[in-house]
C-alpha cells in the first residue's frame, strides 16, 4: 500500500492549518446565522443597562474608586472573554456532535486541541464588535478611560482572554466527558463572574471567598486591565496581577492539557462519543 | 503490508495484499442503568474474523443490531476493542490509530455528519484542512469530487438546502477527499429514495479497484450487487462468509417454482396431477392454493428448478388447464441468513443488540 499522505502537513504545520481552518469555518457559519449577528452586539449592551440601573438603585456611583460605568465596562469585556473563550472551549466538541461531525473530526489527524482552540479563537474574534459598543456605550453613559499605557491595556487584555482560554482548556475535556458541556457552562457561568469580580469588586466579599476567587486567573487579570484601562497603569504597576493570573492560569492549563490527552483515549474505550 | 499470521483452520490465513484484517474481534460494554445500578454486559461483537483484499467491495450484510456499526467504529478508531486484532493497511487500530487515520475514509449513516449552514465546497475545504492537506491540493480534489459526485454546480450552495441524495454525495466525496487507502462505508444508502440509491450505488461500484471498500450495510439487493464477498452478521458473529454466488449456492432450502394458472385444474384431475408432479426430480411438495390475485396456483419445492420446469408444464398441458406464468424462486441471501440463524431478516423481528 502507497505512504499517499506523506506529501500532507505534519505536527505543528497541520494543527495550524487545522486552527485556522476551524476560525474560518466557524466565521463563516456565525455569518450565516442572522440571530447571531444581531445578538451579539446586544447582550453585552443589555447586561450594562441592567447593571448601571442595580447601581443607580443602590446610590453608589463609584466602585474602587472608579466611576461604575468604567467597572462595568470593564465587567463586561471580562464576561465577553469568559463565554467566548470557554463557551467556545467547552462546547466546541458538542457542538462537533450536535453537527454529527464529531466522527469525523476525531478521526482526522489533526489534534482536536486544535479544533478546540480554533473555536475558541474563532468565538474571540466573532465578540470583537460586542466589545467596541460596551466601550463606546461606557463612554456615553460617564465612564472615563486613561489610555496612556497602550502596552500595559494590550497586556491586561490579553491576559484576560488567555486566561479565559486557559479555563477552558481546563473544562473542555471534563464538558466532553460528562457529555454535557452547556450544563456545566452555565452552571459555572454565575460563580465566576461572581469570584472574577466582573461587577462586584473582589473588596466586597468577605475574606474566605476572596480566597476562593484567588485561584480564579480571570480574577486577576480582570484587576489588572482595570487599573490600565481606568487608572492609566503602567506595565508594572500591573506586574503582580499579571504574575498571580499566570500562575493559575498555568495550572488551569496543566490540567487542561493532561485532560484532553486522555481525552481520545477515553472515549474510544466507552464508544459513547456521538451517542448524544 | 506485512504478513499477520497464520492459525489454526478457524482462523484466516492473510495475504500480503489485504488491505483490512480483522482477527478475533471482540467488544462488550456494560449498560448502564444509573447511578448506583451496574447494567449487565452486552456482547456487541463476539469474535469476528475477516480479510479485504485490496481494491475490492467488502460487505457486513446484518440487521440492525447485529454488530456492523461497532465493528466500524473499531476499525476507524473511535472505538477501542476489548479484544482481538484488526488492522488497515497492516496498521493496527489500537496502537498506531494514527496512521491508520490517515489511511482511512469513513462515511458514516444518515443525515448528518455535514455544516449545514456551510456550502459544500466549504464542508470539504475543512474536511481537508482536519487532514493537513494544504490549500492548492485541497482545491484540485474538491474540484475533481464535486465534478466526480456531479455537485459541482451546487458547490457554492449551503448543504442545509441539499437533498438526502446529495448530502451522501457530498458525503462520498468527503470520505475520498484525502485520498485514503481503505474507505468504510456504513448505511450510505439509508434513508434514500430509489434513484437516488441507484446513483449511489454506481458512485460506489466505482470505487473499485482504485480503493478497498468495506461496505456495512441491512440492504440485502446492495449487498449483492456491490460486494465481491460478504460477511453476513447477526448478534455480533458472523455466521456465513463468502461470495453472493457461494453463499446462496449454499442454501440447502428448496426452490420454489410458483405457477399460476388461467383456471383450476377440475377437481377430478387434482389428485393426479399433484401425484405427477410430485413424481418429478427433486421435487419435495407440490402445495396447490391461490395467488395474491386469488388466481389458482400451484407451488413445486424442489432442489433444482431447472430439471422441473418442462415436466410440470407438460403433466398441466395435459390436464387440460394452461398456464399465466411461471415465477422460480432462486434462494437470496434472505435465505441465507434464515439457514444461518433460523430467522427472518426483517429488522423488527431481530432483538436489537
Amino acid at each position: 500500500m502507497q505512504p499517499v499522505l506523506l506529501a500532507n502537513r505534519h505536527g505543528l504545520a497541520l494543527n495550524w492549518g487545522v486552527f485556522h481552518g476551524t476560525i474560518r469555518a466557524m466565521m463563516l457559519r456565525w455569518a450565516s446565522n442572522t440571530i447571531q449577528l444581531v445578538r451579539g452586539p446586544i447582550y453585552p449592551l443589555l447586561a450594562l443597562i441592567t447593571y448601571r440601573i442595580i447601581y443607580d438603585i443602590s446610590g453608589q456611583t463609584t466602585i474602587d474608586q472608579s466611576h461604575v460605568m468604567g467597572f462595568l465596562v470593564t465587567g463586561i469585556l471580562a464576561t465577553q472573554a469568559w463565554q467566548a473563550t470557554v463557551w467556545g472551549a467547552g462546547s466546541a466538541l458538542q457542538n462537533e456532535m450536535w453537527s454529527g461531525t464529531i466522527g469525523s473530526v476525531l478521526m482526522a489527524p489533526g489534534s482536536s486541541t486544535a479544533v478546540i482552540l480554533g473555536h475558541t479563537f474563532g468565538n474571540f474574534l466573532m465578540s470583537a464588535p460586542s466589545l467596541l459598543i460596551a466601550f463606546i456605550a461606557g463612554q456615553l453613559f460617564g465612564a472615563t478611560y486613561d489610555f496612556s499605557h497602550p502596552l500595559a491595556i494590550v497586556v491586561a487584555l490579553a491576559t484576560v482572554y488567555l486566561s479565559c482560554v486557559c479555563v477552558g482548556l481546563c473544562f473542555s475535556g471534563l464538558f466532553i466527558l460528562s457529555r454535557n458541556a452547556n450544563a456545566f457552562a452555565n452552571f459555572l457561568q454565575e460563580p465566576i463572574h461572581l469570584l472574577g469580580g466582573f461587577f462586584i469588586s473582589r473588596t466586597l466579599f468577605p475574606d474566605w471567598i476572596q480566597r476562593i476567587s484567588d485561584i480564579i486567573p480571570l480574577a486577576h487579570a480582570v484587576e489588572a486591565l482595570r487599573k490600565t484601562v481606568l487608572e492609566g497603569a503602567p506595565l508594572s504597576g500591573i506586574s503582580r496581577d499579571l504574575l498571580a493570573a499566570a500562575i493559575t492560569s498555568s495550572i488551569f492549563a496543566v490540567i487542561g492539557a493532561w485532560s484532553l490527552a486522555r481525552l481520545d483515549r477515553a472515549v474510544r474505550r466507552t464508544g459513547t462519543l456521538d451517542l448524544l | 503490508m506485512t504478513l499477520v499470521l497464520e492459525r489454526e483452520q478457524t482462523a484466516p490465513v492473510f495475504a500480503t495484499t489485504n488491505a483490512i484484517e480483522v482477527i478475533d474481534l471482540k467488544r462488550s460494554y456494560r449498560k448502564r442503568k444509573g447511578w448506583f445500578r451496574s447494567g449487565e454486559t452486552v456482547e456487541a461483537v463476539r469474535g469476528i474474523s475477516f480479510a479485504v483484499p485490496q481494491g475490492t467491495i467488502f460487505g457486513m450484510l446484518g440487521p440492525n443490531g447485529s454488530g456492523k456499526t461497532t465493528t466500524i467504529k473499531m476499525l476507524s478508531t473511535l472505538l477501542l476493542p476489548t479484544s482481538g486484532t484488526a488492522r488497515i493497511g497492516g496498521h493496527d487500530v489500537v496502537s498506531d490509530e494514527m496512521a491508520v487515520r490517515r489511511e482511512l475514509g469513513v462515511l458514516f449513516g444518515g443525515d448528518r455528519g455535514l455544516y449545514n449552514q456551510l456550502s459544500g465546497r466549504e464542508n470539504l475545504r475543512y474536511f481537508g484542512r482536519l487532514y493537513g492537506m494544504d490549500t492548492r491540493r485541497i482545491e484540485q480534489r474538491i474540484d475533481m469530487l464535486l465534478e466526480r459526485v456531479s455537485l459541482t454546480d451546487r458547490a457554492s450552495e449551503r448543504v442545509e438546502s441539499y437533498s438526502r441524495g446529495m448530502k451522501q454525495r457530498l458525503h462520498i466525496a468527503k470520505t475520498l477527499l484525502h485520498e485514503p487507502e481503505v474507505v468504510i462505508l456504513d448505511e450510505p444508502s439509508i434513508g434514500l429514495d430509489p434513484a437516488a440509491a441507484i446513483e449511489l450505488r454506481q458512485l460506489i461500484s466505482e470505487l473499485v479497484p482504485r480503493y478497498t471498500v468495506l461496505l456495512a450495510t441491512h440492504d440485502m439487493h446492495e449487498a449483492e450487487v456491490l460486494c465481491r464477498e460478504l460477511a453476513i452478521l447477526d448478534k455480533g458473529e458472523i455466521v456465513a462468509k463468502g461470495s453472493p454466488e457461494q453463499l446462496k449456492s449454499s442454501v440447502t432450502l428448496d426452490r420454489q417454482v410458483h405457477i399460476v394458472l388461467t383456471q383450476a385444474v377440475a377437481e377430478a384431475h387434482l389428485q393426479d396431477v399433484m401425484l405427477k408432479l410430485w413424481r418429478l426430480p427433486s421435487v419435495n411438495r407440490v402445495i396447490p392454493g391461490f395467488d395474491v390475485q386469488g388466481q389458482p396456483e400451484i407451488t413445486l419445492r424442489c432442489a433444482e428448478a431447472t430439471r422441473v420446469l418442462d415436466g410440470a408444464l407438460a403433466i398441466l398441458r395435459e390436464a387440460g388447464t394452461a398456464v399465466r406464468t411461471v415465477d422460480v424462486r432462486e434462494p437470496s441471501l434472505e435465505d441465507v441468513f434464515l439457514q444461518a440463524t433460523g430467522r427472518t431478516f426483517e429488522p423488527a423481528a431481530v432483538e436489537a443488540a
